[in-house]
């Protein structure tokens, strides 16, 4: 209890890690002091036998500290869980702290009347929260990477040329029905034009392959029929392999 | 001839170094002539020149994607009796609110009239700060609403919709970006009240149908192809581009357009099974720990 003094003297006059000295009047940053302002009566330092009220988690709890457990700093402070009851928690604080000074007393349960107040706001809004607007935090690595991305796809996707194919494709394959409303006379009778010379071609081809070949061959022979010579006399045997060559062609053709 | 690193006088290196160049591009030069002569006589040539070389893009080295759509009987048995069964299968017209986050500004507003004038029977709605989302959807359901879009925005710009078919239908929402409206793109037309043709490319995936299908159900059946109006929807890596255009075909192989209305892009970014729930479950949600890979894309 006479360190009291000594500490209180130390702290005030010299330096006090947790004091803030501000223009309106010192302050006290630490989590135990009950009033929060840097005095000789509020210091939990300066004072062997002290107690506040503080939360945890949303649960209030007394902390109390004695002369008697002044040694050991581990188990200074002893936590009392007070009632969710607010009138209870009051009638406890009297229980504890009786004999104690007023100002203690008094500190501690102004304390608790202004931690239930703000817990209850604080519950009050939580269930508000739904219709409030959710913020979500701008990543800007991911916003640019995003943009980037984007402007990439639209140069690939050459949206122009995508829908131009598409609506061919569709003109095409008669997607409009037989007489479409949305193409002028001519370019409709070019397709269809288009497609019967299609369908014309397929159809020769499928019905004589003979034919065609026939042909080939007939113009092969004719090429053959039709030869530039020279006028210089050839060996027997290079005419005679003429000769035999022209036979088989004409074998073929019949 | 020696090497160009071991000069030492910078002029003279440099004068080498830029003949070098310089024959190397009349070498490119010069092979590229040859070929363009013989393919333009020899059209097969360039074929199969073309058909050889043909580059990686990364369209064509998309990582495997087991939920790919390719004619599938088992697809089209559950297409045909979800959420959009009413509008595909019984011709339910849709009808459409657009409505914004609470205290929008000028550009939404703006957003909000192009958004009407896209849609056939949309109607926009004024949104009143005593409502929330849910009584939104309970009155419009009330009111036979086919679809609600919300257009959410940021520091006075529209940066999202969300997307809610009704009644109990998917939750979609998505990032807004390079919003053009009509007035600012050069050139464009003037839209006539013709129902619209639509096009819808690249949705491939088992969640690009689903979300395929939730945009089809946004326009009328039948369009009027009279009116020659087109509105495209185009998937291509993820971001879904929008576009609106007047089309004439000038003959068999050219067709002409002229862009319409506004042009935007979206990008989805949660799909949620039934309407909008702030705590439910979302079936799909984009996280950024999803894109591992720059070949990976979802739609």
């Amino acid at each position: 209890m006479n360190t009291d003094e000594v500490i209180w003297q130390v702290i005030n006059q010299q330096f006090c890690s947790y004091k803030v000295k501000t223009a309106t009047g010192n302050f006290c940053r630490n989590e135990y002091n009950a009033t929060g302002l840097c005095n000789r009566q509020s210091c939990p330092l300066a004072n062997s036998r002290y107690a506040t009220v503080r939360e945890q988690d949303g649960v209030i709890y007394l902390f109390v500290k004695t002369p008697e457990r002044a040694h050991s700093p581990a188990k200074m402070w002893e936590k009392i869980k007070l009632s969710k009851n607010y009138a209870q928690a009051l009638e406890q604080i009297d229980k504890e702290l009786i004999y104690w000074p007023n100002f203690s007393v008094h500190k501690c349960k102004q304390r608790l009347t202004k931690i239930t107040q703000y817990l209850i706001k604080m519950r009050k809004l939580k269930l508000k929260a739904d219709e409030r607007p959710k913020l979500v935090g701008i990543k800007k690595k991911v916003e640019r990477r995003e943009a980037r991305r984007e402007a990439k796809a639209e140069a690939a996707a050459r949206l122009d040329k995508a829908i131009e194919k598409e609506l061919l494709d569709r003109l095409k394959s008669h997607a409009y029905g037989d007489a479409p409303l949305n193409v002028h006379e001519d370019v409709w009778k070019e397709i269809l034009d288009g497609e019967k010379g299609e369908l014309e071609v397929d159809s020769d081809q499928t019905d004589e392959d003979d034919s065609q070949s026939e042909a080939e061959e007939e113009e092969e022979e004719e090429e053959e029929d039709r030869e530039f010579v020279s006028d210089q006399s050839e060996d027997e045997e290079d005419m005679e392999d003429m000769f035999e060559k022209e036979y088989e062609h004409e074998t073929l053709a019949l | 001839m020696v090497e160009i690193n071991t000069i030492k006088n910078k002029l003279k290196r440099d004068e080498l170094y830029q003949k070098k160049k310089a024959s190397k591009a009349k070498e490119k030069r010069d092979r590229r002539t040859t070929l363009q002569k013989e393919e333009s006589s020899n059209p097969e040539k360039k074929e199969k020149r073309l058909a050889e070389n043909v580059p990686n893009t990364l369209e064509n080295t998309r990582e495997f994607d087991e939920t790919m759509v390719e004619e599938d009987a088992e697809v089209a048995a559950d297409e045909a009796t979800d959420e959009f069964a009413q509008y595909f299968q019984n011709g339910l017209t849709p009808k459409i609110l657009v409505t914004t986050s609470k205290g929008p500004s000028a550009a939404v507003y703006a957003f909000a009239t192009e958004l009407i004038d896209i849609f056939p029977n949309s109607h926009f709605v004024k949104r009143k700060n005593q409502f929330e989302m849910r009584h939104i959807i309970e009155f419009s359901k009330n009111r036979d609403f086919t679809d609600i879009m919300v257009i959410n925005e940021d520091r006075k710009e529209p940066n999202g919709v969300t997307l809610i078919h009704l009644p109990d239908g998917p939750t979609a929402h998505f990032k807004l970006s390079s919003i053009a409206l009509s007035k600012d793109i050069e050139g464009h037309g003037r839209t006539s009240s013709h129902k619209p043709e639509l096009i819808l490319n690249n949705f491939n995936t088992r969640l690009g149908h689903t979300i395929g299908r939730m945009f089809t159900a946004l326009f009328p059946h039948v369009p009027e192809f009279q009116g020659r109006q087109v509105a495209t929807l185009h998937n291509q890596r993820d971001f879904i581009f929008f576009r609106r255009h007047r089309y004439v075909f000038k003959n068999s192989k050219r067709v002409n357009l002229q862009e319409l209305g506004p042009r935007f892009t979206l990008k989805l970014k949660w799909l949620q099974k039934g309407t909008f729930d702030r705590k439910g479950e979302h079936e799909w949600m984009f996280k950024p720990e999803m894109e591992t890979s720059r070949r990976r894309f979802f739609l």
